[in-house]
């Protein structure tokens, strides 16, 4: 769809701007839509203002006929709460991860306090959890996402499992395929010879199990 | 005190140390480190393995590093002859000014003095498609720059160029004033007298007698074109598609976005032995007796 022009007009228009082109383009009737994650709520709805037209959003479709067609989220995990192994009181950093998520409201909170546009939990809220003057398009999300994470259809971006190679090529090497350096096949190719090199490494980073 | 240790040598080595010192630790350590490390498969932070020479396999069989080294040369062979060229017949016509021409050497200087974030801001604003002369023509309903050359893979490497020199030449008028102003007065009055043209006076007395400055000139830039890396990385990441991909780009993707530190490092190394073959190069020429 990029070298399509579906995107900025063209595909070197599409080089040159930068993500406050791209929300600006998005809020102007520039483009049809944006694909960002749920950190650019907040500055679509503040680009949107007081203008006539409106914005919603909706998960990516799944291409893949044999997956279903039920929306699929993809996690992309930027951070984690952890405990070091060498922490001296592991047990009281476990009590404040236990404390801040045993409590739907609390969790909440802190997702109000970050626009409600990171640090979403796919717990099972109901309209009752959520303060009147949330954007209706977020509640939305919210109350979603967990329905949908809880039957499985969940994915993760590329930054947050791949290993580091592979990683790096699924982004960089596809503008090789747009100029026509490379076909798609050669593409994969190297993405595979990348992932067996990955495992064979033992750099594959372990996946939570589901 | 012993007498060795409060000599003027002894005090000069006092001096060095705290530079000799420094320069261990950031320049000569890193640099023996990735001698060492390009023998082996070291991702940064895990297990370090000797690989023996499968890096320079690798390296060889590298796509994107063939494609670099080919933009280097291509950096290098512009680095010598557009802004050499500008800056050869600016400066001399320079010497003919004689109001107003610090102005000048302060303008044609001042590129020089901005940061290369600046400079590569400044150009890229220029030649934003939407904000730039781009947009400006597209109001006027005229189609032209309306791509920036950044982002076509068939300019984008002439384009950071283009914003390298302009950066660059400016040093250079600055170094070949100074070297034509060392030219002694009575060889130009002598060729008045014979009847010289200002180019005649150019080629035969100007060129000949900056010869050890000129070839300086082209020293520096050859060895800096091989680490060339700020304007390419601010400007377009060695994109679009690799198309202005250069060897130092290289090395840092692979060092710090694919964390393959032992094969940085061999690219690393093989950096340092172009140098190297350049410096030698021009110790053997100066051995020979040229003046450079």
């Amino acid at each position: 769809m990029v070298d399509e022009g579906y995107w900025s007009g063209n595909l070197e228009t599409y080089y040159s701007l930068d993500w406050d082109d791209f929300n600006n383009e998005f809020a102007t009737r520039g483009s049809a839509m944006l694909m960002i994650g749920t950190w650019g709520f907040n500055v679509t709805a503040t680009n949107f203002g007081e203008s006539s037209d409106d914005w919603d959003w909706n998960p990516l479709p799944i291409l893949n006929s044999q997956a279903g067609s039920a929306p699929n989220y993809q996690l992309a995990t930027g951070g984690t709460m952890s405990i070091n192994a060498a922490s001296k009181n592991a047990d009281g950093a476990a009590k404040v991860i236990d404390w801040i998520l045993s409590d739907k409201a609390r969790a909440l909170k802190v997702t109000g306090s970050l626009g409600y546009g990171a640090w979403l939990l796919p717990l099972k809220y109901t309209d009752a959890d959520f303060d009147p003057n949330i954007d209706p398009r977020q509640k939305r999300f919210l109350t979603e996402f967990a329905e949908a994470s809880d039957s499985g259809n969940y994915g993760y971006t590329t930054w947050t499992f791949y290993p580091n190679d592979p990683g790096v090529h699924i982004w960089k090497d596809m503008e090789v395929v747009w100029a026509g350096d490379i076909t798609p096949l050669e593409f994969m190719e190297e993405s595979q010879r990348l992932w067996d090199k990955a495992r064979e490494d033992d750099a594959l980073v372990p996946v939570g199990k589901r | 005190m012993p007498k060795f240790l409060t000599s003027i040598n002894a005090i000069s080595w006092y001096f060095l140390f705290p530079v000799i010192f420094i320069h261990f630790f950031v320049v000569a350590f890193p640099s023996i480190l990735s001698l060492l490390l390009c023998l082996t498969d070291w991702n940064g932070f895990g297990r370090i393995n000797y690989v023996g020479l499968e890096n320079f396999q690798e390296l060889f069989r590298d796509r994107v590093f063939k494609k670099a080294v080919k933009h280097n040369i291509i950096w290098t062979v512009m680095f010598l002859t557009i802004p050499v060229i500008v800056a050869l017949v600016i400066a001399y016509l320079l010497t003919g000014i004689k109001r107003g021409q610090l102005f000048y050497r302060l303008v044609y200087f001042f590129p020089y003095i901005l940061a290369s974030i600046v400079n590569c801001l400044i150009w890229r604003y220029i030649f934003h498609p939407r904000h730039g002369l781009g947009g400006w023509f597209e109001n006027q309903g005229i189609d032209f720059l309306a791509k920036s050359p950044f982002a076509m893979k068939e300019t984008a490497l002439y384009a950071v160029a283009w914003v390298d020199m302009w950066h660059f030449w400016g040093f250079l008028v600055i170094i070949y004033l100074t070297g034509m102003y060392q030219v002694d007065d009575s060889l130009y009055e002598a060729a008045d007298i014979e009847g010289a043209t200002k180019f005649q006076k150019f080629r035969y007395i100007t060129l000949p007698m900056i010869r050890p400055i000129f070839v300086l000139s082209l020293i520096i830039i050859i060895i800096w074109s091989v680490p060339t890396f700020d304007y390419v990385y601010i400007l377009t990441m060695g994109g679009p598609a690799y198309s202005s991909e250069v060897v130092a780009n290289h090395l840092y993707s692979q060092a710090f976005q694919r964390m393959n530190v032992g094969y940085a490092s061999t690219i690393g190394v093989m950096m340092f032995f172009y140098v190297g073959i350049i410096v030698g190069f021009f110790a053997i020429l100066r051995r020979m007796g040229w003046e450079v």
